[in-house]
Order: C-alpha cells, then structure tokens, then sequence
C-alpha cells in the first residue's frame, strides 16, 4: 500500500542561472499518489523563451531537431542543447512548415505567394523552390516518402505532385475540398484522396512510390466531409458532412464494410477517431455523444455514450494564483454554453477525440462544455474522470509514449493529467505566456508550449526513471 | 276466556307471565294445587275477576248461574255438574267433584292457552321486528339503486364526454398527421429542389473549374516552376521505376498481400480466441458436471422441484461427455450441443446455487449472527475440551513411563548388586525377571509394529507418489486432448473433482453469495465466511457433499488471496493493463466513485478482497 502521498510531480529548476526562476505551482489531486520508487518524483524544467510566429514549431519526426518560424526565417534548434543549427530565410512570411518523414527536408509553404521553399537539413546550401504561379496554393504536404511534394491548388482545382528525385511533375485533377480530403496509411505506403466528379462524391487510393492510381470507388455519401486511414492501413473510414451522420468503412481495395448511422434528422459526425488496435473507431457527433464502435462488425457497437450533464467528478483548477486541482464529488454541475440555434456551425458536439497510445483512455470535449475535457476508460468504456478548467480548452494532446494527457486552455499554465493524478503548472517567464497550443516530443519527455508569438520546451524527465514510465503507481505488497 | 284475553294490554300478559310462573311452580306440588290457584287466581285478577263474578253469580241466582254453567260446559264437552240423577223428576244435585274437575281442567287448558298464545306473541313481536328490518333493507336498497343509477348516469356522461373528447383528439391527430405528411412532403420536395440546384451549381462550378484550368495551363505560365539545386536520391536509394502494366499488376498483388496478411491476423487472433473460449467452455463443463454430479446422491426427496429432472440431465451429460470427445475435431457439429449442454449445466448450477443463497438467507433470518457466535463458542469449548483431555492423556502417558523407567531401574539394581546384597527374597526376583521377560517381549511387538507401520507409510508414501503421477498424467491428458473420456475415467473424474474441482466450485459458491453482509466480508473476511458455508449445510442432502463442501469452506480463505494474485501477476497482452489496473485502484478515491455502479459486482469484490491485502 501507499507508503504516504507524495506529490505528482516535485518542484526542481534547472540549475542554468540562464532561466528565469520558475515557479511551479503543483498540487496533487488524487490524494493516494503512489510512486514506483523513492525519490523518484518527475520534475518539470521550462527552457528559455524563444520568438515564434504563426504558431510554426514542429519537432523532426526522428526527435533530434525543433523547427520554428519567426516571420520569413526558419530556425533549426537542437532538441537537447536548443542550440540554433541552421537558419534559413524564405522569400515571404512562412505560413506552414512540415518535416519530411526522414527529417532530412523541411518544407516551407508561402501560401499567399503561391510558393514552397525546401531545405535540406544536410545540405544547407541544398535549396528547392516550387511557384504554383497563377494557380495559386491552398495547402501542401509531403509524401511519406519524403521526395515528393503535394501542393493543392486554389479553388481545389487540382494536387500537383513534385518530385524532388526527378523532374517530373504529376496532376491528380478533382480533389475534394473538404474538411479531411487527402489521408496517408501510416507505413507510408498509400495514400487515399477524396474527389469529387460530376457530382458524386468518389475516392481514389494511389500508389505512393509512383503514383500510379490503384483504386477508384464513388462513395455512398452526399457530401463526403472526411476520410482516415486505419492505422493497419487496410481499412478507410469515410464519413459525410454534418447534416448526415454517416460513417463507411471501406476496405483497401474499394470494398464497403460496413455502414454506420446513429441517427437521422440531425447534425451528425464532428470528429472521428480511430484506435491505436485499428479496432475500434470513435466518432464524435453534434449530439454530444461518443459512439465506440467496432469497425470491423457491422452493425454492432459497443458504444459508451457521453451522458450529458456528467455524472462524474471533476476537478477544476481553483484560482489563479496558486493553481489547483479541486476534487469535486458526484453531481458536477458544469459551466455550459447555450448554443445560438440560427448560426452555423454552433457550438456544439464533440468537436475533439483522441485516443492515448496505449489504446487504454479516449479523452473527448464536448464544444457545448469548452471548459471540461471528459477522459474515458477505453476497456471498461465508462467514465474515468472529468477534468474542468477555468477557461476554455484549447487543444489537448496525449503523451506518444504512455497515457498522459497535456492540455492548454490559452492561459499562463499547461495542465497534465495521467491516470494517477493531474497537475497545473506556470510557465515561467516575465511576460505573460498564454499557452495556445502544445505538441509533444515523440519520446515523451518533452513538450513544446506555444503562445503567440513565443514558444518554450518544458521537460519532463525524472532523474531515475530513464525507461520507465511516469507516474506508475508502485508495488503493491 | 280468551276473548277478554285478547282484549287486555300488555300488562296483563304480564301477569299472565306472573302466573305462568306461578303455575310452573305449583306444578310440582299437585297436592298444594288447588289453594295456590285459588291464590295466583285471586291475587293478579283480583278486581276484573272478582267483578266479573260478582255480575254473573249472586245469591239469588246460584241455580241460574250454575245450570248456565252446566249447559255451557256441556256443550263444551265437559261432563255434566249435576250428579247422574236417578229418576226423572228428583232436582239435579251439584256434583261438586265434577265441579271440581272440571275447574282443574279448565285452569288446565287456560294455563295452556296463555303459553300459546305467549308463544304466539313473542312470535309476532320477532316477525315484527323482521319486519322492520326487512323494511329498512329495503329502504336502503333503494337508496343504494337510486344513487347507484344516478351515478352511473354520470359515468354515462363522462364517458360520453370523453369518447367525443377522444374523437377531438384523433381528429387532432389526423390533421397533425396530415401536417407532418404535407410538411414531409414540402421538405422532400425542397430538399430535391435543393439537391438539384446544387447539382446545377456544382456543374456550373466544375465547368468554370474546367475552363480555370484550361486557362492556367494554357497560359503556359512561366511562374509555375521548380528551381532546384540538384535532384535528391530516392529515399530507399532506388531508381525510379517506369509505369508499366507490369508495375499495376505489382500493386495489385502487394495490396492483396497486404490485406491477406490483415485478415490472416485477424484470423489467427479470431482462432486463438475461438480455441480460449473453447477450452474455457470445455472447462467449465467439465468442472460443472464435477460439481453437479454429487447431487446425484441426493435423496429423490427433492425430485419435486426442478433438481430431479435435472439430475436425469447431468447423469446424460456425463455420459454424453465421452461421446463429445470428437468435438475438437470439427466445431461446427458439436458446437450446439456443446452450448446447449453446458446452458442446461449452468441452469442447475444457477439454481443450485440460488438454493443455497436461499438457505443463507433464511439462515441469515433465523439471526445469523447469534447463532453463529454460539456456535463458535461451542467450538472454541469443543476444541479446548479436548485439548485438555490430549493434555490429560500426555500426562498419565507420561507419569506411566516414568513409573515404568523405575521399575525398570529397580529391576536392574536388583540384577547388579544381587550378588552382593542377598537381602532380596528369590521369589521377587524370579517375579521382576518374568516381567523383565514381559517386558522384552512386548518391546519386541512393540519393534514388529513400529515396522510394520513404517512399512504400511512406506508403501502409503509409492502409493501416493503413484496416484499423485497418474494425476499428473491424467491432467496432463486431460489438458492435452480434453476430449479423450470414456466411462472408465469419470473415476478419474470423481477424484478430479474432489481435488481441484472443488475449489472451483468453493469460489463459485463464494461468489455468488450475496455480498450484503460486506463489513463482515471485509473486516474479519474468512473465519465469518466459512462459517456461514457450513451454516447453510444442514439443509444440504447428503452427507458426502457435506465433507465435500465442507473442505471446500476450510479451503475458502487460501482460495481468496489465491484469487488476487493472478490478477495481479498477470501477464499483460498489452503491456500496459497490468498497471492500468494499479492505476484505477490508485486513482480510486477520485474515480471510483463514479464508475458505473452497475458494473458487475465482481469488480467490486476484487477491490474488496483487494483491500485485505496489506
């Protein structure tokens, strides 16, 4: 049994005289926290502050390098050191950057000019530049490959694929525009789009080493909204825009699987989800609801449904000086947002799904609720807790590597949950850092906050543990 | 006479009644009759009859009054007054005992008259408060029918009401209904009005798409370029392929590979499963029939409810078992059988088991507690009783060797310094060596027996040893190919059953006990647990199930913490659910308030039997 409460996470700066003094306001919520081993607490460091803009600041894919943009410049840090290793400038204002998978390129997309810059860590003298010229340009992406480029023209008139290996350039003519048109298989082997062609709503699955078209299938949809790809990468999930609620799974090569439509009459899918076993899907609706379904049985759902208000516990942070986490018991009455009936696209539905890594917690926010982030039991699919912040939830994002939540809400403050507690903690600085994203390392340990036009690392490694995971509970005889 | 009766009030009858009385009491004293008449007579009619007479006779008229008299009791049938006369013309003389009797039989036959008419009138007054009563049931049916007939004249009205209510209402219902349809209708029609116009525009938008796409393409748009440095290996340090058909069929086939090698997966996920439950449900059969079989036993008392007919169906299945042998073989054919069996079993077991719940509960209801404390006490007093007669027995067991030991030393001495004191008489010393002799001799059996015990544990311990690996390898082939039974096993199967079945079964018992009484579950877990078990044997039939059961209870405790620890040490699939289960327990004070209570209760328990852990 507990040897004594402990808390989550203790207090330890770092001892470079270069940081600001941190004050780290921590206050455990469960009163039972448990640790592995003695002295094992997690500490939680800020680094220095640095300029960004337009919240550009990605992680390489392999973890070595943060890339981050302020105006026209891209900077290249060193993850463990935050030394700057490169430092490229573009022609304009950089609006989106993306890593290549390989990290070796990074890709700098200028949409207001209609221009896409690459640079090549390796090389830095390496440049490439693309001109959509006339064409304009909406969005661009890479290939999982890494060597090619996908630029989607204005008024979605067409993809063009650049080749970096060769000069050839490819055209996929009719994508969709919609809200998730173009979706990648995690191996990186397939890439579906979404299409439109006389008025009928189609898919097409390529090849992504050459391009070469494999499937093409129509799509029983009205108005297809989005697709995503299992992460085994054979199954599709398909769903249609807000006014149907429809979900269709097609397999890789064009066959539907399965239907889906929880009701009719009313808005239906907000978001989807699909878990890490490639079993289940979560699919989030305007009616407030999570449906848990099993993707490859057809109608059969094992669902757990968001009871509205919450019969759970929350926990809200209390006051902003010293931050908190409060245990609330059993009726919670939560602060809500009437939604405006005669606006568009109210304010309603779970507008946010993403399951943790190890398949074990769905966490969701209910729009209508902005303030609350509901964290389910995937395995025993019921509620596991209700955290309810002060301020409405920004983003939030679950730790690659082991069941840990982070959230930001846009104030001073990042809030972690895990199973065994949560925390709110400052970030330090002078100024007031309004944290209004978040992405996390791959390796878990550290956590990248962005506000406006700044952004920070806060690590997050324990002395001791090296492999182990945080905040496991200890043993218990 | 029974005209004036008539006549008088009810007062008079009263003092009819008096001389009723009166009467009743004279008559036993005939001899006293005629003077108490002449009282009763004289003393209640005093006035009316005096006067009477008084009119009717006087002096002058006695002959008058008296042959009147005698005409009129002649006519009544009355023997005549006068004596008999014997000659024609000689004066009639007044036979006074005639005048006598026919007084008597005249008071007689009025005394007569007034009890029938009493009879009559006690009569008439019963008919007349009958009567009374008839009337005013009837009086009061009439009110009942009259309000009852106006009510329902109401509920007419009502109903009425209410049925033209009711009317309204489907008229209502229909124009809503009619409402929806038109609205249904208008809504269909502007939604294909919609989704034409938006197919026009879309059109419209796909050809202004189309000529965009021409002019941007034909405008040979210098700007639409791509300055690179120099071109980039390929990823995978390949070259480029050219697209060939041969490179489609290529993609074909690797993308039915790759969704072979998914299904395949899932299959081999589904199989392994499918060969889990399978085992799993071969098990439990097993393990039911096991524990179902010593109801066989039980008397055919129980036959009336359902048990009896059950039985019947264990006894097939446990013949059924060797014929299920082939099941393994192909799923399909035996797979309803097996279902449907093992759904007979655990219909037993669940009855069975609710039976016992029942015997608890009124266990429970006869005050549970008190007796159990009692009978714990007799126990403790059992167990001391007999400790102290073990003691007793150590005791006398060892003053008796000692006494032995000294005798024996005697006896010794007695050899030694024989030679040198002859104070000893011969004859005692011939005595101790016979019981020397005696003695050696029954050390002798004493050393046969103690070898011949060694022996017997000797063989006990190969006997055993023996048993224990045939068990092994019975189990062994039992878990091997769980099919293989025949008749000549379920021996085997008995004996599996008394082993490790039985503990299974103790668990199946345990659980599924009400946990209503969880403080006592908690706080002193086990000792209370078992005693509850063997409360509830009594009303258990046979005396083998009894023991069996009775193991079971004894066993009960280790089982309990025998149930926690493969859960804890379990091997996690997944890596993680091991201390995601730590977690939940961790987190339990924010969280576990809020699980859904409904979740099965034996979740609850494991945090309850969890909670017993240090």
């Amino acid at each position: 049994m507990p040897r004594g409460t402990r808390a989550l996470i203790g207090c330890a700066m770092l001892p470079s005289s270069s940081l600001p003094a941190a004050e780290v306001a921590v206050a455990p919520v469960v009163p039972a926290l448990t640790f592995a081993g003695p002295g094992s607490a997690a500490a939680m460091n800020f680094s220095e502050v640095f300029k960004l803009s337009s919240l550009l600041c990605k992680f390489s894919p392999d973890g070595k390098y943060l890339a981050s943009c302020v105006q026209y410049r891209l900077v290249i840090r060193d993850v463990n050191t935050l030394q700057i290793l490169q430092l490229y400038t573009c022609l304009d204002q950089i609006q989106h950057i993306e890593w290549s998978a390989d990290s070796l390129f990074i890709l700098c997309a200028m949409y207001k000019r209609g221009l896409v810059q690459v640079w090549s860590l390796e090389q830095p003298e390496w440049h490439c530049r693309i001109d959509e010229g006339s064409a304009g340009l909406v969005a661009s992406c890479w290939s999982p490959d890494g060597r090619h480029i996908l630029n989607t023209t204005e008024f979605h008139l067409r993809i063009t694929v650049w080749s970096l290996c060769t000069k050839s350039v490819s055209y996929i003519k009719y994508p969709k525009a919609c809200q998730q048109g173009i979706t990648f298989t995690r191996d990186g082997r397939y890439m579906a789009l979404a299409e439109r062609r006389d008025c009928k709503d189609h898919v097409s699955v390529f090849v992504c080493s050459d391009w070469q078209l494999l499937r093409h299938f129509d799509t029983e949809t009205q108005d297809l909204a989005g697709i995503e790809w299992a992460p085994n990468g054979c199954v599709l999930a398909v769903w249609d825009t807000c006014l149907e609620y429809k979900v269709l799974l097609y397999s890789l090569d064009g066959r539907l699987l399965s239907a889906y439509c929880a009701y009719e009459w009313s808005l239906g899918v907000k978001s989807v989800a699909w878990s890490p076993s490639s079993q289940f899907l979560a699919v989030g609706s305007y009616d407030g609801k999570v449906v848990y379904k099993e993707a490859e049985k057809n109608p059969r759902l094992a669902l757990g449904r968001l009871a509205f208000p919450p019969p759970r516990a929350a926990a809200g942070p209390a006051s902003t000086t010293e931050s908190k986490y409060e245990i609330a018991s059993a009726p919670v009455s939560l602060q809500t947002l009437k939604p405006i009936a005669d606006r568009a696209n109210p304010k309603i539905g779970i507008g946010a799904l993403a399951f943790s890594p190890d398949n074990y917690f769905l966490a969701t926010r209910n729009d209508s609720v902005p303030n609350a982030v509901w964290i389910w039991d995937v395995q025993k699919l019921r509620l596991f807790v209700v955290l309810e912040q002060l301020s409405p939830v920004r983003s939030f994002q679950w730790d690659p590597q082991q069941p840990r939540l982070a959230i930001c809400t846009g104030g001073g403050k990042v809030y972690l949950w895990s199973p065994a507690g949560c925390v709110s903690v400052q970030v330090p600085g002078e100024g007031d850092f309004q944290v209004l994203s978040l992405c996390w390392h791959f390796s878990g340990d550290s956590l990248a906050l962005l506000s406006k036009d700044h952004f920070c690392l806060c690590f997050l490694e324990t002395e001791e543990r090296v492999g182990t995971a945080f905040g496991r509970p200890g043993d218990h005889t | 006479m029974g005209e004036w009766m008539t006549v008088t009030d009810p007062d008079l009858s009263s003092e009819n009644k008096n001389i009723c009385q009166y009467t009743s009491e004279t008559k036993m004293s005939p001899s006293s009759l005629y003077s108490q008449q002449v009282l009763c007579s004289s003393i209640p009619l005093s006035k009316n009859v005096h006067s009477f007479f008084s009119a009717f006779c006087t002096e002058e008229n006695i002959e008058q009054s008296i042959s009147y008299l005698d005409q009129e009791l002649t006519t009544f049938g009355f023997p005549s007054l006068y004596e008999e006369s014997k000659g024609k013309d000689t004066k009639r003389e007044l036979n006074i005992v005639a005048v006598l009797n026919c007084m008597n039989e005249l008071l007689v036959l009025q005394r007569k008259n007034l009890l029938a008419q009493e009879n009559v009138e006690t009569q008439n007054l019963k008919l007349g408060s009958d009567m009374d009563h008839l009337q005013n049931c009837y009086a009061k049916l009439k009110e009942q029918l009259e309000t009852s007939r106006r009510e329902m004249i109401g509920l007419q009205e009502r109903d009425r009401q209410l049925q033209c209510k009711n009317r309204n209402l489907h008229q209502l219902l229909k124009n809503e209904k009619d409402e929806v349809q038109k609205l249904q209708n208008i809504i269909a029609s502007r939604a294909t009005q919609y989704n034409h116009d938006m197919k026009r525009k879309e059109r419209e938008y796909n050809k202004l798409k189309e000529r965009l796409h021409q002019l941007v393409m034909n405008k040979k748009d210098k700007k639409i370029a791509m300055e690179v440095l120099n071109y980039v290996g390929r990823a995978d340090g390949k070259r480029g392929s050219w697209r060939t058909g041969k490179t489609e069929a290529r993609n074909e086939d690797e993308m039915y590979k790759i969704l072979l090698n998914d299904y395949e997966y899932r299959q081999k996920q589904i199989l392994m499963e499918n060969a889990e439950l399978k085992k799993v449900l071969q098990q439990m059969k097993k393990e039911m029939i096991s524990l179902l079989s010593p109801q066989k036993q039980k008397p055919r008392e129980r036959a009336d409810d359902s048990t009896g007919t059950v039985i019947s169906d264990a006894e097939e299945d446990a013949g059924e078992l060797s014929r299920e042998s082939m099941w393994d073989l192909s799923c399909e054919t035996v797979r309803e059988q097996l279902t449907n069996s093992i759904r007979k079993q655990w219909r037993i077991l669940k009855s069975h088991v609710e039976k016992l719940d029942n015997q608890v509960s009124k266990v429970h209801l006869e005050g549970f507690n008190d007796e159990d404390v009692i009978s714990r006490q007799d126990h403790e007093q059992e167990t001391e009783k007999l400790e102290l007669e073990i003691q007793q027995c150590k005791e006398m067991i060892k003053t008796q060797q000692q006494l032995l030991q000294q005798q024996l030393a005697t006896a010794c001495d007695d050899d030694t310094t024989s030679l040198l004191r002859d104070c000893y008489l011969l004859e005692e010393k011939e005595r101790l060596k016979e019981e020397w002799s005696l003695f050696k001799e029954q050390k002798k059996n004493f050393e046969k027996e103690r070898r011949s015990f060694t022996e017997a544990a000797i063989r006990l311990g190969l006997e055993r040893k023996a048993f224990e690996e045939e068990r092994a390898s019975w189990l062994k082939q039992q878990f091997l190919n769980m099919t293989t039974f025949d008749h000549q096993n379920s021996e085997n199967m008995k004996l599996f059953s008394a082993f490790s079945g039985s503990s299974d079964r103790d668990s199946l018992t345990v659980h599924s006990r009400p946990r209503q009484k969880k403080p006592h579950g908690v706080s002193n877990g086990s000792p209370v647990r078992t005693s509850k078990l063997t409360k509830s044997l009594p009303a258990s039939p046979s005396t083998s199930d009894f023991c069996q059961t009775r193991s079971c209870a004894s066993e009960h405790s280790s089982i309990n913490v025998l149930n926690i620890t493969p859960e804890e040490t379990k091997p996690n699939p997944v890596g993680r659910e091991g201390t995601n289960q730590k977690w939940s327990r961790a987190s339990r004070p924010a969280s576990q308030e809020g699980c859904y209570s409904g979740r099965s209760s034996t979740c609850t328990n494991s945090h309850v039997e969890k909670d017993d852990l240090p």
